[in-house]
């Protein structure tokens, strides 16, 4: 809690705040790629007013990321690290006082070792979290985290907030887009401090071809072996 | 009176054989005979199933459902083909579909192995103990002597009143698993007079059987305590749609309802599902029912073991009926299950109880089939697989403004009804589908109540497999019917019941301001 405490300070620091702001929607698009690398789309909306700049959370400690392309409306984007969490420092181009979309496009380098992860049955465990380490509260968040083609998930091992028994509305979804299978995790009136979090587990989209053969022979073998129940009885 | 001794196709069986369960073990898998279409079944159940289970498994894995979610669908489906062809022991199928889930990364082998620990099993075990305690000490025996010399010279009136016992139990004892243990022994003893054994179940044991599981699931149906899923459903239409429903509302709606399904099931069930040959439509007891009522005579007064008895399961069955007030009493709430083993104690307690051990026939191959299954059910629910069903049949039907409000109605109320063939838990059922219903409503521009509540007054009619719900899966174990014997009553029900719904909703409900 202590770290929270004193991020939160630091974010309060780097960030021009007006208290008033909020983030409308903020959706951040995670594709894991084959080679490990992630390509990220973030997507938030808000009223700029007097800000000039705003920091974001960047969950990718120690990974290394490279901005790839941002919003006409964005003026420049720096990364900045402080106390070791990495921000996305966004300066804006000008005042707004309606809502207005803003997005930037992001890749982490090296962000899951295939390799090193694997479990049983070919599974992989991923988590991934958000923690809100901007100075402004956010009123609806939502997370894609997309599979590389032919990767189907397994089943998701934990989240925050929890799926409770009792609530009908799902704290995730499974579905997919151009042949990529993604989850969408959601959550509303995420406070300074807050998160989401989500661990799964997900494995290539392959059965074995010799399980198919084995159950054929099974199948062909208690035919003959059990013959005498229909035989005819003389 | 038509007397017993007018049928001359079974021979008659002194009632100390018939009446002693202890020739009648249900701990003993007795050898069954099979008809040609059973053995035909058996032959190509495996193949079938296989097939089965093929076809689901190793096609893509559809949008929106996960890769263990595919395993466990296409574990239960060959599971389900291999309960109801009979290919190998329903036992042995439920075991291999335990290592199924685990081999083929469907569900954790703790969460598999745990289901045999769950309330259902217990329960299964405390019923058996108690049940061993009633007929021991006759009570069941004494029991079932008088409802066949009252009602039982023939077969339908014996099954009608069986239906009549289930309607009078069901408000007074929410839970239905607590009715099943209370009527499971006379079940039994009845049926043994009518010549109906687990060795050789014959059509009226199947009947009186499945009525009996009709009758504890559906008549809950009556009432708006009748379950905790009933309670649940109308605390989402109060709070999503805003609208009151009150017990009497819901009493008076669906109570008339679920008589007239069960009147219609006691008529036909016997007549076009499980039909009775003419020598099982009566006791088959050497000396008729004079021989029967000679033997109640014959009981006198209540022995000492019989009062012992008595009182052992009265303390159990007192527990069961007072669970709203035990906390006010006890300070916490019983659950049925451990007011269950409360008894069991009792019952095998040296000097204070009834029973040895030894004395117990608890059939341990069933209780492996119910936890083997509840597994699989239970499965298709934690991973979603139940769900993703349920959504692809909504989403099949384009629903909108435009159709007809009895078309929706009628699909509305048809998949909460057979949703129960998917979900062990009637509680994550309506979670699921009632807010899901609710908001249709909304978005089609209907009163929510319209459809919400008639697919509410489904939740307990939870029929169709042994595994629906934990009556049906108690009922099982006496082995007297098979899984396909279940699945045909209880789909014929559900017909039955939805096409009720469906008139209902044009008469009654909307009388009742329920449907427009």
């Amino acid at each position: 809690m202590r770290i929270f405490k004193i991020l939160f300070v630091v974010a309060i620091f780097i960030t021009n705040i007006n208290s008033q702001t909020i983030i409308n929607r903020y959706s951040e698009k995670l594709m894991l790629e084959n080679d490990g690398n992630l390509k990220l789309d973030i997507t938030f909306n808000l009223k700029s007013d007097s800000m000039h700049t705003l920091s974001l959370p960047l969950n990718f400690n120690n990974k290394d990321v490279k901005i790839l392309n941002y919003d006409s409306t964005i003026q420049d984007i720096k990364l900045e690290k402080n106390d070791g969490v990495k921000f996305i420092v966004i300066y804006f181009k000008g005042f707004s006082d309606s809502l207005i979309d803003y997005n930037l496009k992001l890749e982490v380098k090296n962000y899951f070792d295939f390799e090193k992860n694997k479990t049983d049955f070919g599974n992989y465990i991923l988590s991934y979290k958000f923690v809100n380490f901007s100075s402004l509260k956010i009123r609806k968040i939502e997370s894609y985290i997309f599979l590389p083609e032919k990767y189907v998930f397994t089943s998701v091992l934990e989240t925050l907030p929890k799926q409770k028994s009792n609530n009908p509305e799902d704290i995730y979804v499974f579905s997919r887009e151009n042949s990529r299978n993604y989850i969408k995790l959601k959550n509303t009136d995420l406070g300074i401090g807050d998160g989401i979090f989500i661990k799964f587990k997900f494995k290539m989209e392959e059965k074995s071809k010799i399980f198919l053969v084995i159950l054929v022979f099974i199948a062909v073998g208690y035919m003959i072996f059990f013959r005498d129940l229909v035989k005819q009885k003389k | 009176m038509e007397q017993v001794n007018t049928i001359a196709i079974n021979p008659k069986q002194k009632i100390d054989d018939l009446l002693d369960l202890d020739k009648h073990k249900l701990s003993v898998i007795p050898e069954k005979k099979s008809t040609p279409l059973e053995r035909w079944m058996k032959y190509l159940g495996l193949p079938v199933g296989i097939l089965v289970f093929s076809l689901i498994y190793f096609m893509p894995t559809p949008e929106g459902l996960t890769a263990s979610g595919q395993s466990i669908i296409a574990c239960f489906s060959f599971a389900l083909v291999l309960w109801i062809s009979e290919s190998l022991p329903t036992h042995v199928t439920s075991l291999l579909l335990m290592i199924m889930l685990v081999f083929l990364d469907g569900w954790e082998m703790s969460n598999v192995l745990g289901v045999l620990g769950y309330d259902v099993i217990w329960l299964n075990v405390m019923a058996f103990i108690l049940s061993s305690l009633l007929v021991k000490t006759q009570i069941a025996k004494r029991i079932a002597l008088n409802l066949i010399v009252k009602f039982g010279h023939k077969s339908m009136p014996m099954l009608l009143a069986f239906v009549i016992l289930q309607l009078s139990l069901a408000p007074l004892i929410p839970a239905t698993a607590a009715r099943t243990v209370i009527t499971l022994p006379i079940m039994l003893i009845v049926a043994a007079i009518y010549g109906s054994t687990n060795e050789d179940p014959n059509g009226f044991g199947k009947n009186l059987l499945l009525q009996n599981l009709m009758g504890i699931n559906i008549f809950s149906s009556g009432f708006l305590t009748g379950s905790t899923a009933n309670i649940i459903a109308v605390s989402f239409i109060m709070s999503m749609a805003d609208t009151k429903v009150y017990y009497t509302d819901w009493m008076f709606a669906n109570l008339p309802v679920v008589i007239i399904l069960m009147l219609i099931m006691w008529f036909l069930g016997p007549k076009l599902l499980i039909r009775m040959k003419p020598e099982e439509k009566v006791p088959v007891i050497e000396g008729g029912i004079d021989s029967l009522k000679n033997q109640l005579k014959k009981m006198g007064k209540m022995t000492k073991l019989e009062k012992k008895g008595a009182l052992i399961f009265g303390i159990v069955v007192l527990l069961w009926i007072t669970d709203r007030f035990h906390t006010m009493i006890f300070g916490f709430e019983i659950d049925p299950v451990m007011a269950a083993i409360v008894g069991g104690v009792i019952t095998l307690l040296p000097k204070v109880g009834v029973l040895k051990w030894n004395e117990a026939d608890i059939p341990w191959h069933l209780m492996l089939f119910s936890a083997g299954a509840y597994a699989g059910g239970l499965a298709l629910n934690d991973s979603g697989a139940a769900k993703w069903v349920i959504e692809r049949v909504f989403s099949l039907i384009h629903f909108d403004k435009n159709l007809n409000f009895w078309y929706i109605y009628i699909i509305v109320v048809g998949i909460m009804l057979f949703s129960h063939l998917v979900f062990t838990s009637k509680t994550m059922r309506t979670i699921i589908l009632i807010p899901f219903i609710i908001t249709l409503a909304k978005e089609l521009g209907l009163n929510p109540l319209w459809l919400a509540l008639p697919a509410a007054f489904t939740i307990d009619w939870v029929v169709g497999l042994p595994i629906s719900a934990k009556p049906n899966v108690i009922l099982f174990t006496t082995g007297q019917y098979s899984v396909l014997d279940n699945i045909k009553y209880g789909l014929f029900v559900s017909f039955i019941g939805l096409l009720l719904l469906i008139i209902a909703g044009m008469t009654w409900f909307r009388f009742l301001g329920i449907t427009p």
